[in-house]
């Protein structure tokens, strides 16, 4: 039995067999859906409208969505809904990627394409009966002076194709680094050369397929990381593996498992075979890499907090489990020192920070705040715990960057608010929460001290929404985390704000951050506007950087080993920095 | 009488608004015109302690402000505790303590704060300071014979230091020599109880208040 599914607003018909997913379906006829919660019907972001015909049933969670966003009856998660009738439907804009909330874009700066992956097409000769070659000596010969390195699997590979095709004269092979043989194709595939980036959040999770020979990005989908059921945040994570060592296990099949099922659905989506791709480059702070590859955290758990790797070379992608072609290779974007990891050195190779003249900071808002200085050659990075605040956790009204979270605020006779996706208001971001506050203290409705002033002890966002006199105190915190950070960076290498060329504003708060609100709170130091770059997800634009050029990956690789590392708990001044960084107060020395 | 009222006025209103140097002035003047320095403290500074502290748990003042009159109190105490009769300052100690941030943690702002008010409040505060070994703290607890033993742990992991160091005290057969208090952002009053400390403060009130009630072997209350 099938049905027929139309698509609006495109009109394309679909034949569907009876009782289907939708959002199998949709994703099957290469819609780019946003599955944002992996099809666990938590995100609400796959909605779509019954335009006519059989109506599905709603399940539970449907239910709840229609009520809390005030939906009209006939709006269904693709995720949720069967096809159990002939229908029309249509896809409101905003389910389908790219999503603004999340920033899949980062700065693309431009690199010669010298990946690791690369592949040479070879002929066969035909073999003298008289003094028959090995099958493997046409590829020693290819490559004369270079020692080649192959497992044993690639050679079994090779032999059992050459049984299938023992005449076929053409012949690729996949090089990596120029000196590995990963494997020997038959037929010329070189035209066929793909590689996987990952931006490792401990919330949000992107990747993004790339074509290795043009350097092009084919697509893109983002996920939320599948081990948040073992906490939000990145030190609940940590303790969940640290107190439970067989917890490792878990947290790492989990992220694995949700990494192949979006891999899986990019490469379905572009036709491209899991075999022709040879690499996967991910960037990711030090305990998400190490969870993904199911290492102790141990170290990393307490004082001095070590990690167990900075800089490693390409793993197999057979044992990471990541489901690209078994003989590829995984590389993780090097840790710095302790919680300054991998996406950091990818969001330095992302601006070219080491290449860049003069002297900027670098700065990845995130629960951890770290910290990147550079003076003239002399890097020196921090993490700074800003806390959750930014992320919307730890406030009464807050939540993340997703449809419906007041974004943006200013003053036009009273508090004018902003939501994202034009959403009814169900919460505040961090973008939002700035700009409310400094509105707010502007206004005079609360002191530079944080305490809310007037009778109502509490600042109306909207009818339903409000910030108390703890959530103002959490802003706070935070704002002076990251204040201090950059205070006492500054300090350790002698320079003044006014010594510095530029300041990198990566994270989620991307392009969204209000820069003199941020000045007015005291979040980023008063510098002329135009030395503010905001430069979005640098961990996913490094992460493509590293893929597409080897060289690139030395040189983060070399960076990575020498940027000074600086323990703010271990700083003398730093409590009475912080202390007096509570003061929501302009600053630029 | 109305003259010293209104001194103990200024010396309270010093201390809440964190004004360190009338603090300290007003101290001075006490015993240049020979004051009890115990009510000095008693009537003067520590209702000003004291309203702050009220102002804080209002949510009117935060860190930057508890702190600061916190600070005044110590300076106050610096220029008052000399003349102090000896008797006077034993019994005016309200308990020896021993405090620190526990092994594997580093973060100490939470830590100091309680240290300071504790201090602030009359007991006797040993901060041994962060990532301090669990046998440091028994050493330390045991040399200067402390009333309470504060452990501070702002992780989740290294709150289960807490949990080894009361299981240490038993081994030894020393638990009931101190009282275990426990505090720090991860922490609550069920993690508390389920180690079997003697208490957990939410904040650094609270945790002056619980070593008021439970603390002191000795001295007044």
């Amino acid at each position: 039995m099938s049905y027929a599914l139309k698509i609006l607003p495109e009109g394309r018909v679909l034949k569907v067999a009876s009782g289907k997913i939708l959002s199998d379906v949709l994703e099957d006829a290469g819609l780019r859906l946003s599955l944002y919660c992996g099809r666990r019907g938590l995100c609400g972001k796959c909605i779509v409208e019954i335009v006519r015909g059989a109506l599905p049933s709603a399940s539970d969670e449907e239910r709840c969505l229609l009520a809390r966003r005030k939906l009209p009856e006939n709006y269904r998660l693709a995720c949720r809904a069967r096809v159990e009738g002939d229908m029309a439907i249509r896809i409101p804009l905003e389910s389908l990627l790219p999503h603004m909330p999340v920033l899949s874009h980062g700065v693309g700066r431009s690199l010669t394409l010298d990946p690791a992956v690369k592949k040479i097409s070879l002929s066969a000769q035909k073999p003298d009966l008289a003094s028959p070659d090995a099958l493997l000596d046409f590829i020693r010969r290819r490559f004369p002076n270079v020692e080649l390195h192959l497992s044993l699997e690639t050679l079994r590979r090779f032999a059992q194709n050459h049984q299938l095709a023992p005449a076929a004269a053409e012949w690729t092979a996949v090089l990596y680094a120029d000196k590995e043989l990963l494997a020997i194709e038959p037929g010329d595939t070189t035209g066929r050369n793909f590689g996987i980036a990952v931006d490792l959040g401990t919330t949000t999770v992107i990747v993004e397929l790339l074509d290795l020979n043009t350097g092009k990005s084919l697509d893109s989908t983002a996920g939320l990381n599948a081990q948040v059921k073992y906490g939000a945040d990145v030190v609940s994570r940590i303790t969940a593996a640290y107190a439970d060592p067989s917890k490792l296990e878990d947290l790492r099949t989990a992220i694995v498992g949700g990494l192949n099922e979006m891999v899986g659905g990019l490469l379905r989506r572009n036709q491209v075979s899991s075999d022709s791709v040879y690499e996967a480059v991910v960037a990711g702070n030090t305990a998400m890499n190490h969870l993904l590859l199911g290492l102790p955290v141990t170290t990393l758990a307490v004082s001095p907090y070590q990690a167990v790797f900075s800089v490693l070379p390409a793993l197999p992608a057979v044992e990471s489990g990541l489901a690209i072609s078994p003989l590829g290779r995984v590389y993780i974007a090097p840790n710095i020192k302790s919680f300054v990891g991998g996406d950091i050195s990818a969001g330095l190779s992302a601006v070219d920070l080491e290449h860049q003249k003069g002297n900027f900071l670098f700065v990845d808002l995130g629960t951890n705040g770290e910290i990147v200085l550079k003076r003239r050659a002399r890097f020196t990075a921090t993490s700074t715990a800003a806390g959750p605040a930014f992320e919307g956790m730890t406030i009464s009204c807050g939540m993340l960057a997703l449809p419906g979270a007041v974004y943006k605020a200013g003053f036009k006779d009273r508090l004018v608010v902003k939501t994202i996706a034009g959403e009814p208001a169900r919460g505040v971001c961090g973008t939002g929460l700035i700009d409310i506050i400094a509105v707010a203290l502007e206004k005079g409705f609360i002191s530079a001290q944080g305490h809310i002033l007037g009778p109502a002890k509490k600042i109306e966002v909207t009818n339903d929404l409000s910030l108390n006199q703890q959530d103002i105190r959490e802003v706070q915190l935070a704002v002076a985390a990251v204040k201090t950070g950059i205070r006492i960076l500054l300090a350790k290498n002698k320079m003044a704000v006014k010594d510095l060329d530029g300041i990198y504003v990566a994270g989620a708060f991307g392009n969204y951050l209000n820069i003199p609100h941020s000045m007015k709170l005291g979040l980023l130091p008063c510098i002329d506007r135009k030395k503010i770059f905001f430069v979005g997800n640098s961990s996913l634009a490094g992460a493509k950087a590293l893929l597409l050029s080897r060289p690139e990956r030395i040189r983060c690789e070399r960076l990575a080993n020498r940027v000074l590392h600086l323990s703010l708990a271990k700083d003398a001044e730093f409590q009475t920095m912080f202390i007096e960084a509570l003061e929501f107060k302009a600053w630029n020395s | 009488m109305e003259s010293k009222d209104r001194l103990f006025n200024s010396m309270a209103e010093a201390v809440v608004t964190g004004n360190k140097e009338a603090a300290e002035t007003l101290a001075k003047r006490a015993l240049s015109e020979k004051f009890d320095p115990n009510e000095v403290i008693e009537k003067g500074y520590i209702p000003g302690i004291q309203k702050a502290g009220i102002l804080w748990e209002k949510g009117e003042y935060f860190l930057p402000e508890l702190i600061s009159s916190a600070e005044c109190m110590k300076a106050v105490m610096a220029v008052l505790k000399p003349a102090l009769k000896a008797s006077q300052a034993e019994h005016f100690s309200r308990g020896k303590v021993v405090i620190g941030t526990i092994q594997g943690d580093i973060h100490d702002i939470g830590k100091n704060l309680v240290a300071s008010m504790l201090s602030a409040n009359g007991f006797d505060v040993v901060d041994l300071g962060a990532d301090v070994k669990l046998e440091r703290f028994i050493d330390k607890a045991r040399e200067m014979d402390a009333d309470l033993i504060c452990l501070s742990a702002l992780l989740t992991t290294t709150m289960l230091n807490q949990r080894r160091l009361i299981e240490m005290l038993k081994e030894r057969g020393l638990r009931q020599q101190f009282k275990v208090l426990v505090g720090g952002a991860p922490v609550n009053k069920r993690w508390a109880s389920d180690i079997g400390a003697d208490g957990y403060g939410e904040n650094a009130l609270e945790a002056v208040r619980l070593a008021k009630e439970i603390g002191p072997k000795r001295g007044l209350a």
